[in-house]
């Protein structure tokens, strides 16, 4: 065996052996917990919550037809309408993967809460005695999942679309077809594949939410995700949380064999034939109306952030703009937390650049060929039906709470599949024949990796670290689980505020989120030009 | 069914105008051919109406069809990329436009037409497992078996390989004696032309440079311009003959050679030939 042989060998241990300490061995323990339950029957554990498992799926399923009936007009626009601005709202559209979820509830108990500025307008301007309860409860939850996911089935639908063979629509004319037999035939067949894959990973994403509903859904309104969670923390009934767990691996496993199922079937080409995108117009009543529906998804990713900027500075009692929201978190030492803001944000980075280095390096040794192993396939097919906080239990049970470095592998581990599907897009895309022109010129391994491979990845490289770094830093149920009221981090230290009722300075203290998330973000999109992130 | 072209007239992005008119009689095997970007397949998606013009009239027999959309014109078109539905199978594919078309009888005129292409038992098959010639078969199929007016044939011969583009020439010529249709296609390949058709028009910019027979082409070029695009080849005029109860052709030529040498070998497809009456 070489040299080079033994490097690899010690490379493809090393992921494999990470994988298995910190994915597989807790998911084991769950299942053995699930099975060493004495008394305890399944069937009536699962029985006995049977209205949190309908509620799972009813909200899961409500959010993804909303996301579909916003979703796919708006890929339409994207990949078939050409208007000012296309390259900005497409930016635009990436902010929601970014927005951590414990600020779409910040900013939607702005806008949409009870004393919100939708309530204000109703009661100051309509006239309306009692303000209306949009936020609490159901529909809340369904406004925000919405929020949060249409822009995956658009930016899914519109790849596809964009890369439609358009010869298949003239010669299904000349056969005969006329547009809407064209559209019901030949596109929407065409496109069905990319609308289950991004249908059924927006149901997994809204079927596993869980700042959102723990926030929003109040009592009444409880979903597995969030019933796991307080059975492990709250009741301290580990059997029963296993189970639950163990459940929802299993629906979620069969809804992810769907995701990739059809998301293999629409892998996009490069050499069809495409059409050129149409400018809207609007003088016509059909560009009215296509323009005032992006200006409305423009308006719906937009004003969340603008209320974060404006409450965080504008005091409603007196009616000035101030600082005294960041003062106040910067200044006292919160007993609630037993933190403050400065700790808190401090957390927050040193997990997020460790999970994002680990993650990418990780992502690069799975996506590169050299040491690439098959296993690599199964994790990441299991690394979507596995929950947050499921994935955070089995560390409990394995690794126990309170330790920042397990905390930080777990987020390496959540952030993973993200840093592997932008470089493997990124490395499939050189073509085999370079490699092998640089092996016949004489490059061993190592120089096809620097000389060839890396050159072509650079960018890759700096979306799958701006882009993991976010998924870290907007993380809150892993954390919420593990952090032993020691390592409060942002997301953390904003829900206990909110749970307080101090939305003033949860917002200051989002804002400072938002922004540090913005600046991954902005490398994200700056480097994304030729990447696909989703 | 007899195609009129009056005096169609589209300006081009490379500055250059079509000007073009042509007449082709019913049943003929017409080729358009020409060097890449003259306009050639401009041409059939106008004949088509998947293009539109500025001026000039397109007839289709007596009745004018210029504002008629595609999908009301009848005329089979095949792609030069086969543009085969892939989520569709090779039945659904040819059957598509007879749904569309509201015909009846759809199952037996879709496994007539696969047996005109000689793909019988390949319904079931999905489109995209099959072979380059397979394909394009089924995209003739198609074409075909809502028994079309006209049938329009972009580069059907592209991106086949050598061998099968010789089969898949003895095909075309199969199916033009068979079903009598009106045939136009578009080839950037004048020998593909000779043996096909009836009668080729050379274009150049969106212009006819001539129009006939396959051998006045040849032998008599009007111009430059085509006499330079049949230079490479060289016609030989021959006769039948039968030898011990095979059948041959018997010819004389002389090949004009630039190098000099004693012996030479030629080589000739033995695909390459066509008899005429006069």
């Amino acid at each position: 065996m070489g040299k080079n042989n033994y490097f690899r060998l010690i490379l493809k241990l090393f992921f494999v052996s990470f994988f298995f300490f910190f994915f597989f061995y807790p998911l084991l323990l769950i299942l053995i917990k699930s099975f060493s339950l004495g008394n305890v029957n399944i069937i009536e554990v699962l029985a006995s919550k049977e209205k949190i498992i309908l509620n799972s799926f009813f909200q899961a399923g409500v959010s993804t037809f909303f996301c579909l009936l916003i979703g796919i007009p708006a890929a339409f626009l994207l990949a078939r309408r050409d208007f000012p601005g296309k390259k900005f709202f497409k930016a635009l559209s990436l902010i929601p993967f970014v927005f951590p979820s414990i600020l779409v509830v910040v900013s939607f108990v702005i806008i949409f809460g009870n004393n919100g500025w939708i309530n204000l307008f109703l009661k100051n301007f309509l006239g309306l005695p009692k303000h209306v309860q949009f936020l609490y409860g159901f529909s809340g939850i369904i406004l925000a999942h919405v929020f949060y996911n249409f822009s995956i089935v658009m930016r899914f639908v519109a790849g596809a679309w964009e890369n439609l063979d358009s010869t298949m629509k003239e010669a299904a004319k000349s056969l005969g077809a006329n547009k809407i037999q064209i559209f019901w035939n030949i596109t929407l067949r065409q496109l069905l594949p990319s609308i289950l894959a991004s249908a059924s990973l927006v149901f997994i994403f809204c079927f596993m939410s869980f700042a959102i509903v723990i926030s929003l859904g109040g009592i009444q309104f409880s979903t597995l995700e969030v019933e796991i969670f307080r059975q492990i923390t709250r009741r301290i009934d580990f059997a029963t949380g296993a189970v639950l767990s163990l459940f929802q691996f299993v629906i979620l496993s069969l809804v992810g064999f769907v995701y990739f199922y059809f998301s293999k079937k629409f892998s996009i080409k490069e050499k069809t034939i495409k059409e050129k995108p149409k400018k809207i117009s609007v003088k016509s009543f059909k560009g009215l109306i296509e323009t005032v529906f992006l200006l409305f998804i423009a308006a719906a990713i937009i004003l969340p952030i603008v209320s974060l900027v404006f409450f965080a500075f504008f005091n409603p009692e007196t009616g000035e703009f101030t600082l005294k929201a960041f003062q106040k978190i910067f200044s006292e030492y919160n007993s609630l937390l037993g933190t403050n803001a400065l700790t808190s944000v401090f957390y927050s980075l040193v997990l997020a650049v460790f999970a994002s280095v680990t993650a990418t390096i990780m992502g690069l040794l799975a996506s590169l060929k050299q040491t690439r192993v098959s296993l690599i396939n199964v994790f990441i097919a299991s690394s979507v039906a596995v929950s947050v906080i499921t994935l955070a239990f089995g560390y409990f049970l394995g690794f126990g709470s309170g330790n920042l470095i397990v905390i930080a592998l777990g987020h390496s581990i959540l952030a993973f599949p993200f840093a592997f599907r932008v470089l493997n897009n990124a490395l499939e895309k050189i073509d085999e024949e370079s490699i092998e022109a640089a092996k016949s010129l004489g490059a061993n391994e190592w120089n096809v990796f620097k000389k060839i491979q890396f050159p072509r990845i650079k960018n890759a490289l700096f979306v799958s670290l701006g882009f993991c770094f976010a998924v870290s830093l907007s993380e809150l149920g892993f954390v919420l689980v593990l952090y032993d009221g020691i390592y409060a981090t942002m997301p953390v230290y904003i829900y206990r505020l909110l749970a307080t009722f101090d939305l003033f300075a949860a917002t200051a203290m989002g804002l400072i989120l938002i922004s540090i998330s913005f600046l991954a973000f902005y490398s994200i999109e700056f480097f994304s030009k030729e990447e696909q992130v989703f | 069914m007899q195609i009129r072209l009056e005096k169609l007239k589209l300006v081009f992005e490379n500055f250059w105008e079509m000007n073009f008119s042509l007449k082709i009689k019913d049943g003929c095997f017409t080729s358009i051919v020409g060097p890449s970007g003259c306009g050639k397949t401009t041409l059939l998606r106008i004949i088509s109406g998947l293009q539109e013009i500025e001026e000039g009239k397109i007839f289709f027999g007596e009745k004018e069809v210029t504002k008629v959309p595609a999908e009301k014109r009848n005329a089979g078109f095949v792609f030069q990329g086969d543009a085969l539905f892939t989520h569709l199978n090779v039945f659904e594919n040819i059957a598509f436009g007879l749904k569309m078309k509201k015909q009846k009888n759809i199952k037996e005129k879709v496994l007539k037409a696969l047996e005109l292409v000689h793909l019988n038992g390949f319904e079931k098959r999905r489109v995209t497992k099959l072979s380059g010639g397979e394909k394009r078969r089924v995209a003739i199929a198609r074409a075909i078996a809502f028994e079309p007016d006209l049938l329009l044939l972009d580069e059907p011969l592209s991106g086949l390989d050598a061998k099968l583009k010789e089969k898949m020439k003895v095909f075309l010529k199969e199916l033009s004696e068979k079903t009598g249709l009106t045939i136009i296609m578009v080839t950037h390949d004048i020998d593909e032309a000779f043996f096909l058709s009836d009668r080729i028009v050379v274009m150049d910019k969106g212009k006819k440079m001539q129009e006939g027979k396959p051998e006045e082409i040849f032998l008599k070029p009007k111009n430059d311009f085509v006499k330079n695009f049949v230079s490479d080849y060289v016609l030989v005029e021959g006769k039948q003959k039968n030898l011990h109860g095979k059948n041959f052709i018997e010819g004389k030529f002389l090949l004009p050679v630039k190098k000099t040498g004693k012996k030479a070998l030629i080589n000739f497809k033995k695909t390459n030939y066509k008899f005429f009456d006069s």
